[in-house]
This record gives C-alpha cells, structure tokens and sequence, in this order.
C-alpha cells in the first residue's frame, strides 16, 4: 500500500537533522550562489573569485560535514524515502570531493570558453545535490526525483558552450536520449509497484525475503530490467552507450570528466541499493548459490562493454573521443565489482570508483588546460612533443595514462586487482580472464599519447597549445597526481575504510 | 655494518637508485656533465651496497637472508617482502654492475634529455632490483610490469629509426604475457585462504599450499602454464622471441645492455623462483616438450643469428641461443644443470653486455652496424679487436673463459635427463662459433678499407675503463668458478630438492626450510 503522507514521518529528530545537514548545506550553497551571481566583482579574471570561494565553501563543508559525522548506523529519514548511512556518507565525501576538483579546474577554463561561471558554478552544485540525493534514497520514486535532479542540470552543463555547435547537439543528444531513459525508468517503477504494491526499497526487500518466489514474477522481473537498463543507460553500458562519445566530444572538457566520474558513481550507488534490495544479501553475484537473471545480463553487458570500449578506443584520433570510449570501458570492470556482490565486490567497486575519479578527473583536467578554444586541437597527434614542452604537464598526464592503463605502482593497478581478485573470489574467473585481457588492450592506446607527447616531435598543428596558467588548475591536478600514487602504494587505508559498507 | 643499515639494506638497495635520482631534476640543463657525474655516483653507490650485501650474506645456508617483512595490503594478504637466497645474489650484482657501465657509455653517446635517461635507467635498475628481490608474489608483480614503464621509454626515446613500434611491441607483448600470470596469482592467494584460512601472497606460504597436480590440465599445471608464458616471453624462448631482435636493434646500446644483461634473466629468475618450485609434481610432464623447445631455441636462434648482416642483430639472435642454454638447464633439473643455468645467466650478462658496449663504440664512430661496413679493423683499432676477440671467445665459450662453464655444467647435467636434446643443443656451441668468429673475421680480419676506416679511432681511456672489467670477469668466472658456487650451492641444491620432492605432502619438510627460520614477528604489522 502507498503510504499517505504522515505527519509522524515529517517530524525529524536532532539526529535526522544532523544526517541531513550535508544535503541541506548543498542546497544552501546552490542558492546563494545564484544569488551571489547576480552580483559583479571587478572585471578582471579574478572577478569570478569570490563566486567561486563560496561555492567551493559550501561544497567542502558539506564533504566535511559527513565526514565528521560518518556513522555505523544506518538513519531511515522520512518514513524509509531516504537513508543517511555509511555507505552515503561515504559517497558525498566522494562526490564533493570530485566536485571540488571539477570546479577548481574549470577556474580558468570557463574564462577561455567563454562560459557564464555565475550559472555555472549553481548549476554544478545542484548536480552535486541531485547525486549526493541518489546515494541516500531508498525509494523508487525519490531515487526517480534525485535521477532528474543530477540529469537536469547535467544536460545544461554539457551545452553550456552555447556558441559552439558541438555543444549544442551533444546537450540536445543527451537531453532526449536521457529523457527515453527515465520514461523507461518511470515504466519499469509502475511494473514493480504493480507487482509488489510498494515502491520502498526496504519493503520490496521485506517482500521478496519473506515470499522468494516473487522473483519469478514475470512483472516485477520486467520491471526490475527496466529500471536497470536507465541506470546502465545513465553510466554508459554497451548496448545503451550510443550517446556517449558525442556528447563527451561535445561537453566542456571537465563537465565530460565530471560525467564519466561523480555522476556515474552516484548512479552505482542508486543501483547497488536497488540490486540489495531484490536480492538480498549476495546481490546479483553467484555468491548466493544460484544465478539470478541479473546477473546473467550484467555479465554479458560487462563483457560487451569491456570488450567494446577497449578495441574501439583503439582506433579514435580525438583526444576526448578517446578517453569516452576508455569511460565506457572502465565501466565495464565497475560491472565487474557489481557482479562480485556485496560481501567482496562492493568495497573493491567503491574504492575502483575512488582511484577513478583521481586518475580521470586528473586526465581530463590536463587536457582542460592544454586545449584551445572549443577543444580543437584535442587529438592525439596535437601531443607530439609535449614531453618537451611542457614537461611537467606532461609528466602528470603520463601518471594519469599510466593508472588509466593499470600500471603498477599506480591507483588504476591496485584498483583492477582488487576489483579483478574480488570478481575471482565469487567465481567470475572466465570474465575476469577476458577483462583482463582487453585491459592489456587499454595499455595500447594509452601508451599511444604517451607516445605521441615523448617520442614524436612537435608537428606543425601541436605548437600551438594554449596552456591556460591557473594556479588553481594545477592544484587540481596535483592533487590528482599524489592520489593516484598514493592509492597506488598505500591503498590499505582507503580498502579498510570501505569495508564496513552495509546496507541495510 | 650498522644495525639499521643490516635490517633495512635490501630495501634501501632497491629504493636508492629511484629516490637518488630525483635530485636530478633540480640540476638545471646547462650542468649536463653534472647531471652525468650524479647519475654515475649514485649508479656507483649502488654497486657498493651490493657489495656489502655480497660481503655479509652467508653461503652455508639456503635460506633468505636479510629478511624485511612488513603488512603491505593486509586485507588480501600481501606484504612488503624482500629476502636474498644464492640465487639472486649474483642477479643483483649483475644489475648493479651494468648499470655505472651503461651511465659511462652513454656520456656522449645520448645527447638528447640527458637528464631523462639518467632517470630512467636508473628507475628501471630499482625495479629490477626490486623484482630479483621480492618474496612476495603480488610484490614481485608490481616490480615486473613496472619495469616495462622506463624500458619502454628507453627504448622510445632514444632508440634507433623504429623506436616506436618497437618500443610498443615489447611493451605489448610482455604485458599481454603476464596476464594469465596475474590470473594465476590472484587465483593462489585464494587457495591460501581456502586451505589456511588466511589470505597471504608470500612465496614461503604458497609453497606450503596443496594443489592437484598430475598433468598438464592439473591445477597445478595451470598455474605453470599461466607462469611459464610470462617468463618464457621475457627470456625469450622460441617461438615468443620476435620481439626481441626489434627491441635490441632500435634500443640504445644502453638499453640493450640492460635488456641483454638483466631483464632477460628475469624470465630464467621468475622460472627459477615461481614457476617451478610452485608447480612441482607436474614438472615432468612438462620437461621433455621444455627442452625440446629448448634445443630448437638454441640451433634456431644460432641459425638465424649467422644470417644476419646486422652485428647488433646478430647479438640479439644470439640472445636467443644462448638463453636456450639457460631453459634447458633449468628443465633438466639436477644439481649441475641449474647451476650451469645460473652461471650462464650470469655469463651472457657479461658477454653479450660487453658484446653490445662493443658495437655500440663502433656505431658511436660510423653511425652504421651493417657487418660490411668494416674490414680490417684488427689493423686501424688494435684495443678495440683485442677486446672483441676475448669477449667473441668467451660468447662462443672456448675454455678458461666464463662461458665454457656455464655451457660445459648445462650440456652435462642435461645430458643425464635428456641426451638425445642435449646432442641437438650441442650442436649450437658449434654453430656459436661459427656465427660469432666469422662475425670477427669480417669485420676484425681482412684488408683495411681507406673509405671504411676513416674516421675510426681506437677507444679511448673512458671506453677502456668500462671494458675492461668485462675482461676481468671473463677470465675470473671461466678460472675460479668456485668463487661463485660457494654461496649459490645451498640455494641451488635446495631449489633441486624441491623439484625433486613427488608429493605436496612430501614437500612440506623441504618447504619449511624455506621459511625464514624464526620469523621476525617484531617486522610484522610496525609499518
């Protein structure tokens, strides 16, 4: 039965009000810097400063914030549509973090795209708010609302070029496109309430454990593939990837970054509670003795897409192309970790998602700085010669390329092999084998820039480069680099960390 | 030697060659000579911990010595865990002799992004370094693909025309090898924790694991399969060797120094230290088809290496001959054919070492290595013949030279497990020679060319100093070899032991042994 609005479920509780505080301190944030960006500071490029301090401000302290109060403790908020838990708390940490790095890295870039910073700045926040929600919701149609919340303004961000034409089309591309997918996720809701009289997570998962059999219900199974074929349309999974290299082409370069990280760890987060939900304990794994319909379609989803990003990487020459195609490939091994379970995958998948948001938004971020205008010159051709250039810049790409690749002693290499070992341990050896393989694939096209920026010599297209000096560009992307090489020397911490995810 | 510095000397032994070269970076580019001297002292520096470590290990045992075991990943049972045993002793020291030979050779002969190379062969020396000395499994994986990134810039950046694809091919071909091996590890990390109920990566307790062994579609001859690829790519063995004349001819004369002398001895180490002991009880069934491919690898690699008008092509085939050598030692599996293998890894380090120095002087002076290019060359550069003549006798292992040890010790333990590969593989000493001295005769002998020597000068006192130990070797390891079988014995006698052991039931006395005797629970967990 649907619950009617109770009033007993609108009162919160001091402790309600501390779980929320994050989500709150979000929403805040999101509007008095739109507020804030009616004003005009100066007119020089640090006139975007002060916009850019609060937003920062707001963000940090919201990552703070559950970070401070992280609890064991799973807090069920109104009524069981929302829970503040580890798990969440651990992923707005996550999330605010990314977004911090999108928005010091887009400081300068904004000003060479001539892209408004005073709609920019809100609009990523509400994004951030819109995926931080996805992480605590536990009801369908909540999960529906913090979908569009982040799509929304998603869509917005990748045509905020608005002159350029590229832009354009990947926004519209992604705007419909996005817009099949939550029709598709809206059917597969009504299937599963129709089925089980009950859109809560925690009582679908009452259901199911109390009557197995349920899961041979022909409607709730359909539903259940609707609502997971718009979560693997969202993070780009082969069949459902076709919008994706266009419009990571077309977004400006660190929305594309924040698209193949922040956004695809809040819908893995969604998905992982919504998995747990039908089938308990052992997930979608093969943990739990039989396999599930889940699990076969993820498995062969997750070959498909690692399969398919690696070798069609292979042959891209855009630059932005190519790490679309390297998005939708990691993807894949996040699959992976999906498909290892609760009991060994999950930590290995959140911390895969950790050392892929440094090494990524890293890459993304020397790019940012490297482009000209409208990202012209991003191909693979345009970093010849840029180990001389630019030794530095091109000194953390490699890092970055490297740990994309899986290189030891590197984030991405920890990462796979946790990942990879975890998938082992629920007997995936077969998939894991193929992974492997097409991750000695990734290796080539990585090395191929790397290449390109130390063994060619600048051609008569690459010396151009516009390398945007920002001071806080760089720290961006410093601090993606000591990520990346800490996680990879000293990932126990982070592994232990997320042990103790549980979800319900 | 100060308590700290006898603890914690495999580790600083490793890690000084990588962390050493980072003051580089503040040497400003106009100090070239600087930055050259830097990277020599600390080349140097590293010898000399060798040394030590050479001077203090003790021969009488087959256990690890100076042993360092720290909780690295602990929530799948790897650890930091470094040990030396009479085995890779001598590895160690080959690599930390090469590579002070290789910074003085490249003085003048890398003239772009000084700085980098220093960098860069001074990081894969750590790597290296640290790979010969990893006791733990997943340790040693980590070393061994990371030691693809500098070769690959190496070869890369300062090699010859079509650096590139075969930079590229070396890379990919070793990193697609060593995947089934990564499977494989991940796959007996578990096995631990099925049969012992923790998860641990160290090499002494998955020696202790029992795995179904029998044929080759066992367990356990997956497990060597998974191994036995990656290892036998590095070596090269035939037919997984094609990347190998590639990689050599573009590599700088550097890079193949270090390809030649170490990296290739990775592949007979990681058989040696991983595959083997790890899969023993299905060792058999995989020996006769091993030496087989073996004695192929040795006629082969000789035949084509007569073929060559190329002197560094000709090196590089003759690679692939000669670690022919060392896996046919290896699989016959007795006391005299592994120490034979042992002392030829050691062996070709030095001469084919040499041997790439050599032409790499004559390429420094006429920018060509096509044989026919010289003639005479005994007549215009007398010190530089002498050289090549000794290193040429020693390649094709004339007695009272290093390499007719090495040979003489394979040919006869392999003898007893297989004679009719051995008679096959003896056929490659002769071809040996007849490659290597009618490589001297055309290009040592024969009438001086005016157009062809000009422009030649003999080597000069830098290039005599880095040469001259080579000679040195030669004769000391081809006379006294006792020098070194006095502390490889007992290491290799128990890695015979081992092999020899049927049962995994019946190899758990043998494998106790292998555990560092007290174990030094005041090293666990202070990290």
């Amino acid at each position: 039965m649907i619950t009617t609005i109770n009033s007993a479920n609108l009162f919160l509780s001091h402790e309600n009000w501390v779980g929320l505080m994050p989500f709150l301190i979000m929403l805040a944030g999101a509007m008095g810097s739109m507020l804030l960006g009616t004003f005009q500071f100066g007119h020089g490029p640090m006139r975007k400063l002060p916009l850019f301090l609060f937003s920062a401000l707001f963000v940090v302290a919201a990552g703070i914030w559950s970070a401070t109060h992280i609890s064991h403790e799973a807090m069920p908020l109104f009524g069981g549509m929302m829970q503040v838990d580890y798990f969440s708390s651990l992923f707005t940490m996550m999330l605010c973090g990314a977004t911090l790095l999108v928005m010091m890295g887009c400081f300068s870039y904004l000003e060479k795209e001539h892209i408004h910073f005073s709609e920019f700045y809100p609009i990523i926040i509400v994004s951030t708010l819109g995926m931080m929600l996805l992480s605590a919701v536990t009801e369908l149609l909540c999960i529906f609302i913090a979908l569009e919340l982040m799509s929304l303004a998603v869509y917005v961000l990748v045509g905020m070029r608005r002159k350029d034409a590229l832009s354009n089309e990947a926004s519209v591309k992604y705007f419909i496109m996005g817009g099949v997918a939550a029709a598709i996720f809206l059917y597969g809701t009504s299937l599963i309430y129709g089925a089980l009289n009950t859109t809560k997570l925690m009582d679908i998962a009452a259901v199911i454990a109390r009557d197995p059999s349920q899961l041979h219900n022909p409607i709730l199974l359909a539903g259940l593939v609707f609502v997971t074929v718009a979560f693997l349309f969202k993070v780009a999974v082969v069949p459902f990837h076709m919008w994706t290299p266009d419009v990571y082409e077309g977004a400006p370069t660190l929305v594309t970054s924040y698209m193949a990280t922040a956004l695809k760890a809040a819908v893995f987060a969604a998905f992982i509670r919504i998995a747990s939900a039908f089938y308990g304990d052992h997930g979608v794994s093969r943990m739990g003795g039989e396999t599930v319909l889940l699990h076969d379609i993820i498995w062969i989803l997750a070959l498909l897409t690692m399969v398919l990003g690696n070798f069609v990487a292979l042959a891209q020459k855009n630059l932005k192309r190519l790490l679309a195609y390297s998005a939708i490939a990691h993807t894949g091994y996040l699959l992976v970790g999906i498909l290892a379970g609760p009991k060994v995958g999950y930590s290995t998948l959140v911390f895969y998602l950790v050392a892929y948001i440094a090494m990524n938004l890293g890459a993304f971020g020397v790019l940012a700085i490297l482009s000209s205008k409208e990202d012209r010159n991003l191909t693979v051709e345009s970093m010849a010669g840029l180990g001389n250039r630019k030794p530095w810049t091109a000194a953390a790409l490699t890092i970055f390329l490297l740990s994309l690749g899986g290189m030891p002693p590197t984030a991405g290499f920890v990462a796979k092999y946790y990942i990879f070992s975890a998938a082992i341990e629920a007997g995936e050896t077969t998939l894991v084998l193929l992974g492997v393989l097409t991750s000695a694939v990734a290796v080539f096209y990585y090395l191929r820039i790397v290449v390109n920026m130390y063994m060619k010599e600048a051609g008569a297209e690459s010396g151009e480069a516009v390398v945007t000096n920002s001071a806080f560009a760089f720290a961006s992307i410093l601090v993606c680099v000591l990520l990346t090489i800490h996680l990879g020397l000293f990932p126990g911490q982070l592994l232990h960390a997320m042990k103790h995810i549980a979800l319900f | 030697m100060p308590a700290f510095l006898t603890e914690h000397i495999l580790s600083i032994l490793v890690l000084a060659p990588l962390l050493l070269s980072l003051p580089l970076f503040l040497i400003p580019d106009s100090m070239e000579s600087i930055q050259k001297i830097y990277g020599l002292v600390v080349s140097l520096l590293t010898f000399v911990l060798s040394l030590l470590v050479y001077a203090s290990f003790n021969g009488g045992t087959a256990d690890y010595q100076f042993v360092e075991k720290h909780a690295w990943l602990e929530s799948i049972g790897v650890s930091y865990f470094m040990g030396i045993d009479g085995i890779s002793l001598y590895l160690v020291l080959l690599t930390t002799f090469l590579v002070p030979i290789i910074l003085l050779s490249a003085w003048h002969a890398v003239e772009k992004s000084v700085r980098r190379y220093i960098f860069f062969m001074l990081f894969l020396e750590s790597t290296i370094l640290g790979a010969f000395l990893s006791l733990d499994i997943f340790l040693f994986y980590v070393f061994w693909e990371a030691m693809l990134i500098p070769m690959f810039f190496l070869i890369g950046i300062w090699g010859g025309k079509e650096r590139i694809y075969a930079a590229q091919k070396f890379l990919i071909y070793t990193f697609t090898g060593s995947v089934p091996m990564l499977i494989a590890i991940i796959y007996l990390v578990f096995q631990h924790k099925a049969q012992f109920g923790v998860y641990s990566a160290a090499l002494p307790d998955l020696l202790k694991l029992s795995l179904p062994g029998g044929g080759a579609h066992s367990v356990q001859g997956m497990i060597f399969m998974a191994f036995a690829l990656a290892f036998a790519i590095k070596v090269p063995l035939f037919p997984l060797h094609t990347w190998l004349p590639d990689a050599h001819v573009q590599a700088p004369t550097g890079g193949s120094v270090i390809l030649a002398g170490v990296m290739l001895k990775l592949g007979g180490y990681g058989l040696m230290r991983f595959a083997m002991p790890l899969s023993a009880s299905v060792l058999p069934s995989f020996a006769p088809a091993l030496m087989t491919i073996s004695a192929i690898a040795i006629v082969y690699g000789a035949c084509l290496a007569i073929a060559q008008n190329d002197i560094k092509k000709l090196v590089a085939y003759s690679s692939v001959s000669h670690m022919g050598y060392v896996i046919l030692g290896l699989f016959a599996m007795n006391q005299i054919a592994v120490s034979g293998s042992l002392y030829q890894m050691l062996n070709h380090g030095v001469s084919t070492g040499a041997l790439f120095l050599l032409v790499g002087v004559l390429y420094e002076r006429k920018h060509t290595r096509d044989i026919a290019a010289y003639s005479g060359l005994a007549k215009t550069i007398p010190l530089f013949s002498i050289f090549m003549i000794i290193i040429t006798f020693s390649s094709i292992a004339l007695p009272s030279t290093n390499g007719f040890i090495g040979e003489f010790l394979i040919l006869q333990g392999a003898f007893l497990a297989n004679p009719y590969m051995t008679a096959v593989a003896g056929t490659g000493v002769i071809l040996g020679a007849v490659y290597m001295l009618w490589l001297c005769q055309r290009i040592l002998f024969g009438k001086p060319d005016a157009k062809k020597s000009e422009g030649l000068t003999d080597i000069n006192l830098r290039e005599f100093v880095y040469l001259a130990p080579f000679v040195i070797l030669v004769f000391f390891m081809g006379l006294y070899p006792k020098f070194f079988f006095d502390k490889a014995d007992a290491s290799i006698k128990h890695f015979t032991e081992q092999l020899s052991a049927p049962a995994p039931a019946a190899n758990k006395p043998v494998s106790a042994a292998v555990t560092p005797p007290p174990v030094r629970t005041d090293y666990d967990n202070n990290h």
